[in-house]
């Protein structure tokens, strides 16, 4: 039996293309470097952190009608997904300072940077497509190690940036072991739209990642 | 020349950012320079060897095509090679030197520095007159890191300054790029764990994943509201 579910639902706020040629497609990349160095643009005259922005954003998308399942919320604990490579105290860490701005806006009970990189995988982003790493790589890649003192209600493994969602897959066997009998959810704060151009960058959706053992990733949306 | 904050300079900073910021920045130039194209560190041994000067200039060439600011430290080997590319070729530089404005090293550099000063931009971070001392160009190594969006390591010994700025680079979160030629010297150890940590590999084969990486910087973001 395969350690990776054949299917795991998450859920994104922003979407971006890389490849797009549209305007609304170039601001998306600029938003996209800006979450990864965690910016602060200049708005107006009023200085704005742009994650702070999105977490924002995903409060009202929370609430919104149209999400009948909210995915973050006030009992979440949640967990940043570690960056592709090994990292050294004090680094920024693009994924944790989303967990903070979320908290900020009370969509999560606590953090709990459980998840280590124990050996560096290729980064999905700039791989071929042959040269990306499974899920098989990132679940040999990391461990647990948590601080949590008390089970949480439920947790949220939160990613910046989802492109074929193999992270994610690759880090829900240990998150599964460590938490058992836990309800788990699965948070990315942009998904990435590989060919073509968008219609608009906050775009909040749940989607689904299927695999066949670990393998034939597909992302949807 | 003025004297600014890195604020007044760059922009608000995270707090990342805001952990090495030196108290004072001392300019002189055309700061528009900072408002449009990414910023890239180009930056390597002082005794470079022929390869490593012909990499420099060929990369600073490249980015000055395609509108990106060369940022070096005006230091003689990789880093004059950058900056004198990337003008030949009618692009910007940056110079953020480890001297106040009002002296140059190395002495042979004095008149690239003024031209810089005149026609692109010059920084430094220490105040006119301040002895020049050797913790200055770590110093000013972290502050080219903060002021670029990118750093490529062209060549350097285990002894080199441009490992601290590759460092920072990382504690950053920006992207470090390191060229193909450096990972297979035996010769040498940090590259290894600077891979390990975050740090690409520059080649052909890579070229675009590099350009890729390097944000659009456009003047007009800063007048809009955020596009979400």
């Amino acid at each position: 039996m395969s350690r990776f579910p054949s299917e795991l639902p998450f859920f994104s706020l922003l979407q971006y293309a890389p490849r797009g040629t549209s305007e609304t497609s170039r601001q998306s990349r600029e938003v996209v470097h800006a979450i990864k160095t965690d910016s602060n643009w200049k708005v107006q005259g009023q200085t704005v952190n742009v994650i702070a922005h999105a977490a924002g954003r995903a409060a009202e998308a929370m609430t919104a009608a149209d999400i009948l399942v909210p995915c973050l919320g006030p009992n979440a604990l949640l967990i940043p997904m570690p960056r592709s490579s090994l990292q050294k105290p004090g680094a920024l860490w693009p994924s944790l300072v989303i967990c903070k701005a979320l908290m900020a806006e009370g969509l999560g009970a606590d953090i709990d940077p459980c998840l280590r990189r124990t050996v560096p995988v290729g980064k999905a982003a700039t791989a071929e497509p042959g040269g990306r790493p499974d899920p098989i790589d990132h679940d040999n890649s990391v461990v647990v190690k948590k601080a949590s003192l008390f089970a949480p209600e439920r947790i949220v493994i939160v990613d910046d940036v989802i492109t074929r969602g193999s992270s994610l897959l690759g880090v829900f066997p240990k998150i599964v072991e460590a938490f058992p009998g836990i309800p788990l959810n699965c948070f990315a704060l942009v998904r990435t739209i590989s060919e073509g151009d968008i219609d608009a960058i906050l775009a909040p959706v749940w989607g689904v990642i299927t695999s066949e053992n670990g393998r034939r990733l597909r992302r949807r949306p | 020349m003025e004297t600014l904050s890195a604020e007044d300079l760059l922009g608000p900073l995270n707090e990342f950012e805001a952990k090495h910021v030196p108290t004072a920045l001392y300019v002189r130039g055309d700061k528009d320079i900072l408002k449009q194209g990414a910023r890239v560190s180009i930056v390597g041994s002082r005794k470079a060897t022929p390869f490593g000067l012909a990499r420099a200039r060929k990369l600073a060439a490249r980015l000055a095509e395609r509108r990106s600011v060369v940022v070096s430290g005006l230091a003689e080997g990789i880093d004059t090679a950058a900056h004198t590319s990337a003008m030949e070729y009618g692009g910007r530089t940056i110079a953020v030197i480890g001297t106040p404005l009002d002296q140059a090293y190395p002495k042979q550099n004095r008149e690239l520095q003024e031209r810089i000063a005149e026609e692109h931009l010059l920084i430094s971070q220490f105040a006119p007159g301040q002895p020049v001392q050797r913790q200055n160009f770590p110093m000013r190594n972290r502050t080219m890191a903060l002021i670029s969006d990118a750093t490529v390591i062209i060549e350097a010994s285990d002894s080199s300054g441009s490992l601290s700025q590759g460092w920072e680079a990382l504690r950053l979160g920006r992207a470090l790029f390191i060229t193909k030629a450096l990972t297979e010297n035996n010769a040498i150890s940090w590259t290894r764990e600077m891979l390990d940590h975050g740090a690409r590999v520059l080649s052909d084969e890579t070229f675009q994943d590099f350009l890729d990486c390097l944000p659009e910087r456009s003047e007009m973001e800063l007048d809009v509201a955020l596009p979400f």
